[in-house]
This record gives C-alpha cells, sequence and structure tokens, in this order.
C-alpha cells in the first residue's frame, strides 16, 4: 500500500512526502515540475512528473496508482490566485479554477476505483481561504470554496462505497507560495510586505504561521485509513473557526 | 419600487437600481464540474469586473441569482454545489475588497420564476438592505 502525493515538489507536498517516508510508507510524488522531484527522491520514493489537466497524463497516473497499489491519496497541488479584481482576467480566473479545483475532481476520478477496493482515503489540501473569504483573493477563494463545497456534498456517498473523502482547511503556512500571496496583499493594501505580514500575524489568534511540518502532519492525520476524521478540517491558529 | 436592471448605467451612477446577473446552468453535461463550476464562476467575475472596474468611485449594487442546477446523480450534485460555493466566496472576497463601494449578494434558489427571488430582489434594491452586504440568499428550502 502506498500513497499518492501530488505537489510533491512544493513545501507542503514535499513534506507530507519526508514525513510518510520516515513513518515507513512508500509514496507516489508526483508534481508537474520534474525538477522540483529531486528534493524528495529516495529509494521509499517512486516519482512522476507531469500536468494534472492533460488527459494522457492523468489517466496514466490512474493507471500507475493502481499499480502501486495506492489507498490514500493527498492532493496538495494548487497555484496561487492572489489578485485584485482589476487583475483577475478571465484567463488567470478560469487558470485558477482549472488548477486548484477541476483538477482534484479529474485525479479523484482516476483514483477512485482503486480506492473503493482498498477502502482507501483521498484528501484535498484546501485552504482556510476555502471557509473565509479575503480581500485581493477572488479567484482563489473561488476555487477553494468550490473544491470544499464539492467535497462536502460527495463524501456522503463515497463514504458508502468505503472511501473517505476529506478536506483539510490549513491557515497561512510558511510557503514561498504564502509569502508570493502576501506581497501582493501589502501591495493591494499601500502596506510594506513586512508590515502587512506582521499585521496579519496580529490578526491570527495564536500570533504566528504554521511551520509547514504543522500543516503537513494534520494533512497526514486526515488522510488516515480506517480511522474516524473530520471530513472538514480548519488548522488556522484561529483565525478561522469552523 | 425600485427599478431591476442588468445594465443600466445611469441608474446605476444615482444609486437607484440595482444589477442581476442570472445563472442557469442547466445544460447536462456528463463531467459537470467544468461546464457548471469552472465556466459560470469566470462569467461571474468577468460580469463583476466588468462593471467594478472602469468606475471604482460608483457605488455598484448588485446581486448573483443562481437557479441551483438539477442534480441527476451525485456528481451533478457535487458540481452544482461546488459552484454556490464557489460564488459565495466571490461574493465574499469581493464584499471585503471593494468596501463600501459595492454591495453584493447572492440569491441561490430553484428557478428565477419563484416569486420569493422577485421580492427579495425588491428587498435588496431598497434603501432597507442597505447594510447587507456579502450576504447568501438561500430561497431552496422552506424556512
Amino acid at each position: 500500500m502506498s500513497t499518492l502525493v501530488t505537489g510533491a515538489g512544493g513545501g507542503i507536498g514535499a513534506e507530507i512526502v519526508r514525513q510518510l517516508v520516515d513513518s515507513g510508507e512508500t509514496v507516489v510524488a508526483q508534481d508537474v515540475n520534474p525538477r522540483s522531484l529531486a528534493q524528495v527522491q529516495g529509494p521509499a520514493v517512486l516519482t512522476t512528473a507531469g500536468d494534472l489537466l492533460e488527459r494522457g497524463y492523468l489517466d496514466g497516473l490512474g493507471r500507475l496508482a493502481v499499480g502501486q497499489n495506492v489507498d490514500r491519496v493527498i492532493a496538495t497541488h494548487g497555484i496561487d490566485g492572489s489578485a485584485a479584481l482589476e487583475d483577475a482576467t478571465p484567463d488567470f480566473v478560469r487558470k485558477v479554477m482549472e488548477v486548484n479545483a477541476e483538477s482534484i475532481t479529474l485525479l479523484l476520478a482516476v483514483t477512485l476505483e482503486g480506492l473503493k477496493r482498498s477502502g482507501g482515503t483521498f484528501v484535498v489540501v484546501a485552504s482556510q481561504a476555502g471557509l473565509h473569504a479575503e480581500a485581493n483573493n477572488v479567484a482563489y477563494c473561488a476555487s477553494k470554496f468550490a473544491i470544499v463545497g464539492w467535497v462536502m456534498t460527495l463524501a456522503p456517498s463515497l463514504e458508502r462505497e468505503g472511501v473517505s473523502l476529506r478536506a483539510f482547511c490549513p491557515g497561512c503556512t510558511e510557503t514561498p507560495l504564502l509569502f508570493a500571496a502576501q506581497e501582493r496583499f501589502a501591495a493591494a493594501a499601500g502596506l510594506s510586505a513586512v508590515a502587512f505580514i506582521e499585521a496579519r500575524k496580529r490578526g491570527i489568534p495564536i500570533q504566528r504561521f504554521a511551520q509547514v511540518r504543522e500543516t503537513a502532519a494534520g494533512a497526514i492525520y486526515l488522510a488516515a485509513r480506517g480511522g474516524r476524521r473530520p471530513r472538514i478540517l480548519a488548522a488556522s491558529g484561529g483565525e478561522v473557526l469552523h | 419600487m425600485v427599478p431591476i436592471t442588468e445594465e443600466n448605467d445611469d441608474a446605476r451612477r444615482d444609486g437607484t437600481s440595482i444589477e442581476v446577473l442570472y445563472l442557469s446552468p442547466v445544460e447536462p453535461a456528463e463531467t459537470p464540474f467544468g461546464p457548471w463550476m469552472v465556466r459560470e464562476t469566470v462569467r461571474t467575475i468577468g460580469w463583476l469586473r466588468d462593471r467594478l472596474v472602469p468606475q471604482p468611485r460608483l457605488t455598484v449594487k448588485a446581486v448573483v441569482v443562481l437557479a441551483f442546477p438539477q442534480a441527476a446523480d451525485v456528481w451533478h450534485a457535487a458540481a452544482a454545489n461546488a459552484l454556490f460555493q464557489s460564488l459565495r466566496g466571490v461574493v465574499g472576497s469581493l464584499t471585503l475588497e471593494r468596501g463600501p463601494g459595492l454591495r453584493l449578494n447572492m440569491i441561490v434558489a430553484d428557478g428565477f420564476d419563484d416569486p420569493d427571488v422577485r421580492v427579495t430582489l425588491n428587498f435588496l434594491a431598497s434603501d432597507a438592505a442597505g447594510f447587507i452586504a456579502g450576504s447568501t440568499f438561500d430561497l431552496r428550502e422552506p424556512s
């Protein structure tokens, strides 16, 4: 049995791979950027690079998952969708929606039969922006609200077929993607990035951002097979209550 | 009665009208997530962008009305709810972003012919609803 992790070349995805390997698991690590996967390579990790929106690659990934006896999928891939409305062009919005939401539904479709046979789990790493809207982030919020709504509706049906579908909604996690978004928020608010980030931290009850290892651990907790877990889990330092 | 219009710059300028986007993603689709959620969200953000960005100093009252798609199966139901939630994200995000220059809300109903849709639009167009922004009016369930 093994776990498929998408977006495995990025901050949270790569850390999930490391934590799984450290606990003795085997992993199929996927990313659109082949060079990014170098950081997770090892004897317990099979890497695969490609675009989840390309039908041929996606079908091949589904076959690979079956061949590797994947019984858990953790979808961490995504792109920064932060932009003020002025900059949210139709092409930009469409790309954010396709990568952050639609590709996850396609990924489930090609892995679902295997998950049914194994009684597996499929965890979407969404965002607290899927539970609570943010300014200057309309496309990203739309994509994350969408995928959380999709999970809420579909999960009960899949549970009757033995598959657990869950959404993890982390808050601000110290990744390059987060800091890039904060810089755009700061620019939109007319503040320096440092001042904006400090103000943002003060607005979080815990008064700091999450470390990557914490967010990775939350996703792995939610991906457990055979145990009861919440369908939607927010890990936001108290900033967003759910 | 406050006029309800989709395209009326004069009325928008003097604050007496409300602009309405009607969404009714009903065509059958084998895989509905893309045609329903992606396409309709792109359309909605584009519609709002066209109205808000060129005239940032105006106060705009707008409503997105979603006729909740009929679901043939759980996959369609999940795509329909994804669209609904996506639009909630749009309404919430732009309400926070645009501040007092935008009073944007959302209605979800089983269809546009529901008389309560018209009642709600008229209410939202009135001064009495001046403090309602970023809200969702779910008219699908009896209350």
